[in-house]
């Protein structure tokens, strides 16, 4: 198809776009999560590990999804409690700690990280994710389920006042987005094809969250762009040689103050 | 006529204030009931009790026999019982009918996770419903055609009215309203009135907080006097007015709609 | 050896509340979460460091070398970074995003001007041991927690009886009410930064003299470290900092010397989670609202 580098560029992206969608779930129920690494370093650790040991690619993927999503469980049970800036910081915790347990785990190589992975990735199981997460995503937006976690977000105490069950609903958005963080963390390992755990620490977390909040949380498309431009952006600055990370990280300064709603901005109340 | 709501002795204090004593009364079916008093008698606390946005402090709190006291909100309105906010609290990222559809959530079919992996073909049916019910809401106050807006652009009373519609689409057999007349001209103090009595006419029974004296007056079967936390008075709008103490507790407060023998 | 431990542990824990303690100032007064505050650390500590090394100064030159650039690089990021977006009036979300960017591009310069590869103080700083009984403490050691210790009381005292210190606690409870009350919210925002970004001067410098490993990525650490300690401590409260980053540094010192020493760096967030667990609003919540 593509050239072998651009390939791999759109699989990576695929692959992010996947994360950003991860992030975007929760967050639409008003839940900040900065620690979709520690989902992500879940998903990719056990899905490598089953293909090794002969398990169907399919399978492994859901796999990792499905275990990052119950330790999201786990993770959003405390969550119920707390709210907005407190909630970052325990997710960020939360990351942290993935990352340290797989420094000392050492069945999965410990702080040498996990090599020799099968390279299962191609962009059809790529495409093929990113194009049903996103479905998924968009119709929720018109589904019982998504019109209660804008509620949630926007107004707890009318939205529990009007028959929401917060628990149910921050749950949901909360495993939602681990299951899909974990999914992409199995595609990032069969493409990597070595992951070590410093790869899932805050600042893959924090990239994850530039994507969304870039991009404008408050929509679908909003993750789509922000991770295009963030992903894509370097490419372009390959001109400047070393000094592309110094432009990014400027034009981050002038993208949060010249659009603080994100590059594509929040719609109140919609129109159709 | 059978009793929806009925309250025992239920108190309420606040470290050592002690903002309710003792207060009992029952409401009953189809009938509008209505709370009033001077400002900081308790009425608010009384309400958000019932609502369950507060825990009584001691005290029975019963409704169609059941009790419910500590509750959460949700499953409060599961049984039956919706309210409104005296400070309107709609929700800005939904459009007017999709406020009115959260409003049904409780009475549509929880169809998460098939919705997740069949992209909500199954509860397709189950959405339109939503909508049409929706739709029949906004009617029903006077917003049809408003559907698409967004809930920002209403003027105060249609957002209230909004409000209402969104209480209604869950199915309640008992409607709280607090200060739904809250900063209106008479004028729409009338409207709001009129949409009051529809409901009941409707076969929902209501329980009012209200200032406005007329707009009580007008609608109320029943009133309850709550005074300093504790119940002063209960009747008809006919005895409530010619009650001496009710008279003596309003005077010195200035009350914008109480005039004299609250005429 | 215990009371050796415990010093260590007072010794890393005091560094840790100074940066603690600046991530609450500025939490308090403005609801942000600074992402570039490790990254004003590290600058400080550099200042220190290479004025040493070139100019040959003492410890306490250093030191001030350290806290005022620190403060000012602080005081220049709320003008270009975060002001402008407040008054834009955008969601708190976009700031986080600035902070981000600025610590990514104060990472990048500090990597262009001294390369990636750490360096440190000269060998002979302050290294002379003293022997109190079975404990040894370095002079660096008894400089460290004496500064430490100092700037803690003195940020007390200004607090609390300063008329900028007063400012600062009215803006930090409401910042509307504040204004409206005459006080110049800009400028007490602008001095927080200057105090809270000196603080992680001096803490920079202080731990640039400990561990001698001083590099343009030794902020990273420190930024999620301080995060987790302010929410220990409770969200914009000064005093909890400091109990947190305590608590943080002596459990840290301990687990490495009495358990396993590659969990160190996940003691902060456990202890954090334990701590939200049992108390969600932290160990001394200043009453701060933080709905967001």
């Amino acid at each position: 198809m593509l050239g072998g580098y651009w390939e791999s560029v759109a699989i990576f992206l695929g692959i992010d776009i996947l994360l950003a969608l991860s992030l975007y779930v929760p967050l639409s129920a008003g839940l900040i999560s900065l620690g979709q690494g520690g989902f992500m370093a879940i998903g990719a650790y056990l899905s490598a590990v089953l293909t090794k040991a002969g398990i169907a690619f399919f399978f492994a993927i859901l796999a990792g999804g499905f275990l990052a999503a119950l330790v999201g469980l786990l993770v959003g049970i405390p969550a119920l409690r707390i709210r907005g800036i407190y909630l970052m910081i325990l997710t960020l915790g939360f990351g942290e700690i993935v990352k340290v347990f797989f420094l000392n785990f050492d069945p999965t190589g410990a702080a040498s990280g996990l090599g020799g992975i099968a390279p299962l990735t191609d962009w059809r199981w790529v495409a093929g994710a990113c194009v049903l997460a996103f479905g998924v995503v968009w119709r929720l937006r018109s589904s019982r389920l998504g019109r209660a976690m804008i509620a949630v977000h926007q107004d707890d105490t009318a939205a529990e006042a009007m028959g929401i069950n917060l628990t149910q609903v921050k749950l949901a958005a909360f495993c939602i987005g681990a299951f899909l963080a974990g999914i992409a963390g199995a595609l990032y390992a069969h493409e990597a094809l070595f992951i070590d755990p410093n790869q899932f620490a805050f600042a893959r977390s924090a990239i994850i969250f530039l994507y969304v909040v870039l991009g404008g949380p408050a929509n679908p498309l909003g993750p789509l762009v922000g991770t295009a431009v963030v992903d894509l952006l370097p490419e372009f600055l390959r001109g400047l040689q070393d000094w592309r990370m110094t432009v990014f990280g400027s034009l981050l300064v002038i993208v949060a103050i010249w659009r603080p709603d994100g590059l594509i901005g929040a719609p109140r109340g919609r129109r159709r | 006529m059978s009793a929806l709501l009925e309250l025992g002795s239920v108190s309420r204090h606040f470290g050592g204030y002690q903002a309710l004593r003792d207060v009992s009364f029952v409401v009953t079916e189809a009938h509008i009931h209505a709370l009033i008093g001077p400002n900081g008698a308790g009425k608010t606390t009384l309400f958000n009790i019932i609502s369950g946005a507060l825990r009584p402090s001691s005290g029975r709190l019963q409704f169609l026999g059941r009790d419910y006291g500590g509750r959460r909100p949700h499953a409060i309105l599961a049984m039956g019982i919706a309210r409104n906010f005296q400070q309107v609290r709609l929700f800005p990222g939904l459009s007017v009918i999709e406020n009115v559809m959260v409003g049904c959530h409780a009475r549509m079919p929880d169809h998460s996770w098939r919705d997740l992996f069949s992209f909500q073909l199954f509860s397709a049916p189950a959405e339109r419903q939503a909508r049409d019910r929706a739709q029949e809401m906004l009617r029903f106050v006077g917003l049809e055609g408003h559907g698409n807006d967004g809930p920002g652009e209403l003027t105060l009373v249609d957002q209230r009215r909004l409000e209402i519609a969104r209480a209604l689409a869950s199915q309640p057999r008992l409607l709280l309203l607090d200060e739904p007349a809250a900063g209106m001209n008479p004028a729409e103090v009338a409207q709001i009135s009129q949409l009051i009595r529809l409901i009941q006419r409707n076969g929902i029974t209501i329980l009012l907080v209200e200032h406005h004296m007329r707009l009580v007056m007008d609608v109320a079967s029943r009133i309850t006097v709550l005074s300093a936390g504790s119940v002063l008075a209960e009747g008809t709008a006919d005895e409530i007015q010619r009650n001496a103490d009710v008279v003596s507790a309003y005077l010195g407060t200035d009350h914008d709609a109480a005039v004299g023998p609250l005429a | 050896m215990l009371s050796q431990q415990l010093i260590n542990g007072l010794m890393l824990g005091s560094t840790y509340a100074l940066v603690a303690i600046g991530y609450s100032l500025i939490f308090g007064v403005l609801r942000l979460l600074h992402f570039a505050h490790g990254e004003v650390f590290m600058v400080g500590a550099f200042v220190g460091v290479e004025l040493v090394l070139w100019m040959h100064v003492g410890p306490f030159i250093a030191l001030i070398g350290g806290l005022v650039g620190a403060a000012a690089l602080g005081m220049l990021l709320e003008l270009v970074a975060f002001r402008p977006i407040r008054k834009r009036r955008g969601s708190f979300l976009a700031p986080i995003v600035s902070s981000i960017g600025a610590g990514l591009v104060l990472q990048e310069l500090m990597t262009k001007l001294f390369g990636a590869e750490q360096i440190g103080f000269p060998a002979q700083f302050a290294a002379t041991a003293y022997h109190f009984g079975i404990v040894t403490v370095s002079g660096a050691q008894i400089f460290i927690m004496s500064i430490a210790f100092v700037t803690m009381a003195a940020l007390h005292l200004f607090i609390t009886y300063t008329r900028y210190g007063m400012a600062m606690r009215a803006t930090s409870e409401s910042l509307e009410v504040a204004s409206i009350l005459g006080i110049d919210v800009d400028k007490v925002i602008l001095l927080t930064f200057g105090i809270a970004s000196a603080l992680a001067g001096i803490a920079g410098v202080l731990v640039g003299i400990n561990f001698n490993a001083i590099s343009p990525f030794m902020g990273i650490d420190m930024t999620t470290k301080g995060l987790a300690v302010m929410l220990i401590g409770g969200l914009g409260s000064i005093y909890g900092a400091m109990a947190g980053g305590l608590l943080l540094g002596l459990a840290e010192v301990l687990s490495v010397a009495y358990l396993a020493s590659s969990y160190r760096d996940a003691f902060a967030f456990g202890l954090m989670i334990l701590i939200l667990l049992w108390r969600p609003r932290g160990l001394f919540s200043a009453g701060v609202a933080f709905e967001s």
